[in-house]
């Protein structure tokens, strides 16, 4: 009976053996299980490492087309499912009716967009094309807005919104009205007071109602036309040119009335109304399809506010110093 | 007086003990081996069932069940909230999808592009070419108009009606109403509209008067959300599968 050949540095005197040889013998000899625990750690934790690494792979450039897309372009994948939709609605049939030339065409044409895409990526075009920042904007405007116009409105908030706004369902009136003013407190070189032009102003309201004419109010108390309304003009025109405050009393003015003095920044004003036609509201069931419609924009436009407050709670913004928003 | 049981030997312990920790290891590093291999089978199903065209799927049995599978516990995390448990809606306007009727489309693959984009979801890949005006609120139909519509629908689904509001309303479906441009003159739906069939008996949002009364007044505006990018394509594919194999059950 042969006996195996003994191992060349086992049988080394201690002495000559390597140090790590000669540690793991004299452990081996104070606990044998060591080793063989040892070796089937080292292999559990190999294993272990090998299934991660086959499991979750590190990421590496794709050289060939993931299954569920159709093309990858700059590893930028074209999903089958648009290449099919795509394919049907360019050429009305079904997808396997579809000629191999057929949806090669529609390959092509989505190869090139995901190129042109990308190519606008690279040239930072949201940044500086203003179509592109539009075309984001809605979208994500649009994203947001969904859910909000799953809601049908009830009734009572469509009334609701129509008494609110009811001005914008009425007629556009009109109005010629001329606006007489005393001007006060060094304005167009004026001299006289607040209260002495008030109190001229009162004295001309009483004479032309009592029915003294524009130019003997001109010429008796000084007045200036200012002529700010041109002629008959539409409310939100004579709206601009009068401003809220002298508008405000112009539109209760009917035919031939004259307001009460008006004080403002140039002076105190009399509004004479020569022509009034004022706006006709339009009940509710008369705009029920306009105010559906502008209350779902007002949804839509509510949904884009909240949207934009709840990015700026994330966001940072820097301001430069002097400039506010 | 009994004899002690003699101790073993501490050599026999120690060798004892190796074998029963390399029996351990080796169970441990079988269990290890067959869920690898398991993964590995799982992730070569996976990019099986993406890489079939959709309407080929159900051709498949091993990718219908790994679908199946798959898609199980993702419809009771993401769908059910809706479409419920059990596939057949929650009566708010989430369809029943185990009813074989499909407002845009059957099939993997119609499914699946409703999965991904959504219906009204604002993608522009979405479903939603139109919705069901608001006829009543916008003052398109008086309410008379309203009611007698839903008499001839009632009539369309042979349940109890009024004949002559039947007669009148189906004027009104024919002509001023415009219910034909989308619902067809034949009442049958238009999937390119997602406008369903009024003659199947079968209502998103309920079928009582009242409630077909609602659904002409207010009009209706689905919205499911699109699921591309909060789902893998993996995923969308294999609910897909699932929600077409259970109309089919």
């Amino acid at each position: 009976m042969s006996t195996p050949l003994p191992n060349a540095e086992a049988t080394k005197p201690a002495g000559l053996r390597a140090p790590w040889l000669v540690r793991w013998g004299a452990a081996a000899s104070r606990r044998p299980a060591r080793p063989v625990l040892l070796t089937v750690a080292a292999a559990v934790v190999g294993l272990g490492a090998a299934a991660i690494g086959v499991l979750h792979p590190a990421y590496r450039d794709l050289t060939a087309v993931p299954p569920g897309d159709v093309a990858l372009v700059n590893q930028e994948p074209v999903l089958m499912s648009d290449f099919i939709s795509e394919t049907e609605q360019a050429e009305s049939v079904p997808f396997a009716q579809a000629t191999p030339a057929e949806r090669a065409a529609v390959l092509r044409r989505m190869i090139d967009e995901e190129l042109m895409v990308q190519r606008g990526l690279a040239l930072d075009l949201p940044e500086q094309d203003t179509d592109v920042r539009t075309a984001l904007s809605d979208g994500v405007a649009a994203l947001v807005a969904a859910p909000v116009l799953a809601q049908q409105p009830p009734d009572n908030a469509l009334r609701a919104f129509y008494a609110a706004h009811r001005a914008n369902y009425a007629t556009q009136g009109s109005m010629a009205v001329t606006d007489l003013v005393l001007h006060i407190g060094g304005f167009e070189n004026a001299d006289q007071s607040l209260d002495q032009a008030m109190a001229d102003a009162a004295q001309a309201v009483y004479e032309l109602r009592s029915g003294a004419g524009i130019d003997f109010a001109k010429q008796h108390f000084s007045f200036a036309d200012t002529g700010r309304v041109n002629g008959e003009e539409p409310d939100f025109a004579a709206r601009l040119h009068l401003g809220p405050k002298l508008y405000a009393a112009a539109e209760k003015l009917s035919d031939g009335e004259v307001s009460e003095p008006v004080q403002d920044a140039d002076g105190v004003h009399v509004l004479v109304m020569q022509h009034r036609q004022p706006p006709v509201f339009t009940d509710y069931d008369g705009v029920r399809n306009n105010v559906y419609t502008d209350y779902v924009a007002a949804q839509k436009a509510q949904a884009k506010q909240d949207n934009l407050k709840f990015l700026r709670r994330g966001a940072q913004i820097l301001v430069a110093p002097g400039q506010t928003e | 007086m009994s004899n002690p049981v003699p101790e073993p030997e501490p050599e026999a312990r120690c060798r004892a003990a190796s074998i029963a920790v390399a029996g351990l290891a080796a169970l441990g590093l079988l269990a290890g081996g067959a869920f690898v291999s398991y993964r590995l089978h799982q992730a070569q199903l996976g990019a099986r069932l993406l890489a079939a065209m959709p309407d080929d799927v159900d051709k498949h049995a091993d990718l219908v069940r790994y679908a199946d599978a798959e898609a199980g516990p993702l419809f009771a995390k993401n769908c059910s909230g809706c479409h419920g448990l059990n596939l057949k809606g929650r009566g708010i306007g989430a369809p029943d999808l185990t009813d074989s009727i499909w407002l845009y489309g059957s099939g993997v693959f119609h499914i699946e592009r409703t999965i991904t984009y959504g219906v009204r979801s604002g993608q522009k890949k979405a479903n939603d070419v139109t919705e069901m005006p608001a006829f009543g609120q916008r003052g398109q139909l008086s309410d008379t108009d309203i009611k007698n519509i839903v008499q001839f629908l009632l009539q369309l689904n042979h349940r109890p009606y009024n004949d002559q509001a039947a007669f009148l309303g189906r004027q009104i479906y024919k002509t001023t109403g415009e219910c034909f441009d989308c619902h067809a003159p034949d009442a049958k739906g238009v999937i390119d509209y997602g406008a369903p069939d009024l003659t199947a008996n079968v209502w998103d949002f309920g079928g009582s008067p009242q409630d077909l009364y609602n659904s002409i007044y207010y009009g209706r505006h689905g919205i499911m959300p699109a699921w591309i990018g909060k789902l893998t394509p993996e995923q969308i594919r294999a609910l897909a599968v699932y929600v077409d194999t259970a109309s089919k059950r």
